[in-house]
Order: structure tokens, then sequence, then C-alpha cells
């Protein structure tokens, strides 16, 4: 069975706040906009992650994602995307890789799952933030 | 040898699938895929941006037309920071290669593919995007 590769990404905002992960670059009408488990899917194999930050204020933060729903059958699942700090909030930039997290979920074909992100720690501003689901 | 094709192009918009279709001096190299192969098997994707304007950004590469079953959208890189200010230095942004060993796409061998590449969420500006697909 070859793989399926299915992405939401969204702006996160706030902190410790779940941020729902429904868009996909200019489709952002059609959201809330969950990921349908393709035709003979039957596993989530991997999660491809990564944020963009914009280092607005100083602190230190971590992000985290989320999955849920009935496409799942073992609901819900954890990864952490990564942690940044800073000291000033003048002059940063900095690109990221996108990190594979290596996953072994049953899916449900045809049923949905829900992705979000929260950013921990301290509020350290606009943060978007990306998510593949690799099925296979 | 192992046979691939090699794409580039950028980005100048943000939420805009953007086609990826130069080869440096060969301004229309063939998307063809070739006759003898039946699956994309490897990845490699490079991103950076210039930075011109402040915020941040998710980097999404999407595999589609008629050599592809559907579309295919993955996170390459995400990206942000501050617009660099006047008489001061900023840090380069340096994309590393993201390499998906085992991509396993299905194709139809002898049609054409349609690479595309977006930048979501902030504008930063100029994003820079190099592509490798390899197959069997």
């Amino acid at each position: 069975m070859s793989k399926f590769y299915r992405t939401r990404e969204a702006p996160i905002t706030a902190v410790d706040t779940r941020t729902a992960l429904t868009f996909l670059g200019s489709a952002t009408a059609e959201s809330p906009s969950n990921v349908v488990v393709p035709k003979g899917a039957t596993k989530l194999l991997e999660v491809r992650v990564s944020v963009g930050h914009d280092f607005a204020a100083t602190g230190s933060n971590s992000f985290f994602f989320r999955l849920e729903g009935d496409g799942l059958e073992d609901s819900p699942v954890f990864g952490p995307i990564g942690a940044f700090g800073s000291s000033v909030a003048t002059g940063i930039r900095r690109i990221n890789p996108s990190y594979r997290i290596p996953l072994d979920v049953p899916v449900v074909p045809g049923n949905s799952i829900a992705i979000s992100a929260e950013m921990a720690g301290v509020d350290g501003g606009t943060v978007a933030c990306g998510v593949t689901l690799v099925f296979t | 040898m192992t046979k691939n094709i090699l794409l580039e192009g950028d980005i100048t918009a943000a939420d805009t699938f953007t086609p990826i279709t130069t080869r440096g001096s060969e301004t229309a190299p063939s998307l063809q895929i070739p006759a003898a192969w039946s699956k994309l098997t490897r990845l490699i994707a490079a991103v950076a941006v210039d930075t011109a304007a402040a915020g941040s950004a998710i980097f999404i590469l999407r595999l589609t037309g008629p050599a592809i079953n559907g579309t295919h959208d993955i996170v390459i890189g995400g990206g942000g920071g501050q617009a660099v200010q006047a008489g001061s230095d900023a840090p380069p942004m340096a994309g590393d290669n993201q390499d998906f060993p085992d991509l396993d796409i299905d194709v139809n061998g002898g049609d054409v593919i349609t690479v595309q590449a977006a930048m979501t969420d902030t504008d930063l500006g100029t994003a820079r995007v190099v592509v490798a697909l390899y197959g069997e």
C-alpha cells in the first residue's frame, strides 16, 4: 500500500490555547476542515511537523500537536513539535525543518481526524504551525 | 545511476500554491515522469526566505497532476522572524535539505507531474524552493 499525505496549518496566536489546524494555504473558506482518512488507509504511519516563529516577544515556549476524532481507533494522540527561547525581540529570524515523528496508529477510512496545536510557556508572538499526516 | 527530477522556483505571495517549474538555466524542463516509474520513492527539498517582512509561515509542497493519484501536501518547513532594522545585520536563513527517504507515492509513468509550493499565513518576502524527486 502506498502512502497518502494530508496537511493542515494555521497560526497559533495565544499561549495555552487549543488552536485548530484547519487551513491549507488559500483554502480557509471551508474551515473547520478536519482530515478525512483516505480510502484504503489502515494506519497513521508518521507525522511531519514544523513551526515558523516570529519571535515578537521574548521568553521561552514549547509546541505540541494533538490528534483526535473518530478517524483514529485510539484517540487522542499527542506529539512534540519543538521549543524556542529568546532574550531579545529584534533581528531574530530562523527557518525550521519539518521533523518526522513515527507513529503506528490504526485508522478508520472515511472518518475524520481533528488536528490542533498549542503553544505552552510564554506567549512568544504569532507562530505558524503545519502538520502532515502520513497514512498507509 | 539514479534518475531523478529536480525543480526549483520562487514563492512570492502568501497562501498561494505556486508552480515550481524551472531548473536554473532550464526555464521549461520536462515535467514528465519516466515511463518506467510506478512510484515516487524519495523526495529531498529545501526552502528559505529572505524575510523581507516580519511574521511567520509554514512551507508546504504539493504534488499533483495527471501523474499522481490525488493530491499530496507535505510540510517541508516553517520560518519567520523580524525585518532587519536599518544599519543592522541579520543572520542568514539557511534552509537545510529535508529528506523524505520513504516517500512511497504511486505515479503513472509517462504522465506529467505538477509540483507546487506555498508559504502560508504571512508573506515573508521571496521564498526559494528546490526539490528533487526520485522514483522507480
